[in-house]
């Protein structure tokens, strides 16, 4: 469990005769959706909603790498190894971690999903795996690459609210950690 | 002598003398001469004054010295000249020549006392008082030429009458004013001060213009000259544009090594686990 590789053997089951996917050690079954019709569900569903899908995809991935690795005590690298490879598994992108200071700060390469799911989805995977309850919002976003702030809830807020006023989420993250801007 | 006898002998010569102006004039020897002033005046003061001379007295140097006689007649010469020859106290009073002096300038009046004999109680009283009468002191007239007795004496005469005034456009002195004249005199001149006024013009005729003699050719209508045609100007040379050289100047910076200051705590943090840094993480 505290590998530093991760090992995606039988990490996911079809059962044709069944009908059904499942995926993790404990078979829970799983649903191929088509990322259009997340899409379109995003762009009609309200806001809540969709933070609520998202949390519910990244709570999945998150506790499937906790049953890959002792969360507690995992290191930097082998908790990201194991929370990466799931995120893979399931279809959302390579996923990477950055230290802004004391600030945690995830990067999503290569995702098709939205921002305003993506954000959701990330925070509820870290509760998931480490056992902290946790808050995340979106730091920027491009083609490529989506990085979100992983943080309390208090100091997701400001770096929010920060960005709103326009705000650079550079100065954004060197402002919370308390100096001046 | 007494005055009564004075005054007596006075008024038959009086008498005397009307009595031969009342008479029609004729030619006497009587030598008539301008003399500038008169001793004995028949007319009023500065008027024309009858000198009755002796006969012995010096007529002729008398006459000489007036001015020239104009109305003189060649008897008068004649009778001039002859008196002195005459012995004075065998002398009657045919004898006696009267000079009347008529002043030269004023000549308002010439009585001619004939030199005939005049019956006179006591002539030679009379003479001798004539004689005593002192020479008359001859005054220089103008050595103007004359006119006619008559002309000047007219225009002596209405020249008395009239005051003479300056013209206002004489010149007249020009003194500083009482004020300043007692300035003067009491703190002293002060600086030459320039003269107030000028002259006025001399009055008189205005200068003719020169007479200009115009020709009927000339119509006042003049040529312009004709102006040299200017040449285009020539294109400038092109001036060649100075080599502009750059000035630099540059900072003499050291190498060092202590330029960057990194301040950075976070890039101390080191969590071993993920955990840890979630956990600080959420205490931002």
């Amino acid at each position: 469990m505290g590998s530093a590789s991760f090992d995606p053997t039988r990490a996911v089951r079809f059962d044709l005769p069944q009908g059904s996917v499942r995926a993790g050690s404990d078979g829970e079954r799983v649903l191929l959706v088509p990322t259009q019709a997340l899409d379109e569900l995003v762009l009609s569903a309200p806001p809540e909603a969709v933070e609520a899908l998202g949390r519910a995809l990244g709570s999945a991935i998150g506790r499937r790498a906790a049953a890959r690795m002792d969360a507690q005590s995992a290191p930097v690298d082998a908790f990201v190894t194991q929370l990466a490879g799931e995120a893979a598994m399931a279809g959302v992108g390579t996923l990477r971690i950055e230290r802004w200071g004391r600030a945690l700060v995830v990067l999503v390469e290569g995702s098709t999903l939205v921002g305003t799911l993506l954000a959701p989805l990330v925070a509820s995977a870290i509760e998931a795996a480490s056992g902290r309850r946790v808050a995340a919002t979106l730091l920027s976003r491009d083609e490529r690459v989506a990085r979100i702030l992983v943080g309390s809830e208090g100091g997701v807020a400001r770096v929010r609210d920060w960005i709103a006023s326009g705000m650079a989420w550079g100065q954004a993250l060197t402002k919370l950690h308390g100096g001046a801007s | 002598v007494s005055k009564g006898d004075t005054i007596a002998k006075l008024e038959s010569l009086l008498f005397r003398v009307r009595a031969r102006a009342a008479e029609p004039r004729r030619p006497a020897p009587v030598a008539i001469a301008y003399a500038p002033a008169p001793a004995l005046a028949l007319a009023p003061a500065p008027a024309p004054a009858v000198l009755i001379a002796p006969a012995p007295a010096p007529a002729p140097a008398f006459v000489e010295e007036s001015g020239p006689p104009p109305a003189r007649s060649s008897v008068d010469d004649e009778a001039t000249l002859a008196q002195p020859t005459r012995p004075p106290p065998a002398a009657t009073e045919a004898d006696i020549v009267v000079d009347v002096d008529v002043q030269d300038v004023t000549g308002d009046a010439v009585i001619g006392v004939p030199a005939e004999e005049v019956p006179v109680p006591d002539a030679s009283e009379s003479r001798e008082r004539l004689v005593a009468a002192e020479p008359v002191v001859e005054m220089a007239a103008p050595e103007v030429p004359a006119p006619a007795a008559e002309e000047r004496s007219q225009d002596v005469l209405a020249a008395e009458e009239d005051v003479e005034e300056a013209p206002l456009s004489s010149r007249r002195p020009v003194a500083p004013q009482p004020e300043e004249r007692i300035a003067e005199i009491a703190f002293g001149a002060e600086e030459p001060q320039p003269p107030r006024h000028t002259p006025p013009p001399e009055s008189g005729r205005l200068p003719a213009a020169p007479v200009v003699e115009f020709d009927g050719d000339v119509t006042g209508v003049h040529e312009t000259p004709a102006v040299p045609h200017r040449a285009a100007p020539e294109t400038p040379m092109p001036r060649r544009a100075p080599e502009l050289v750059p000035e630099v100047t540059a900072a003499e910076l050291a190498p060092s090594d202590a330029v960057a200051d990194v301040v950075g705590e976070a890039q101390a943090f080191s969590p071993s686990t993920f955990v840890a840094l979630l956990d600080a993480s959420l205490a931002l």
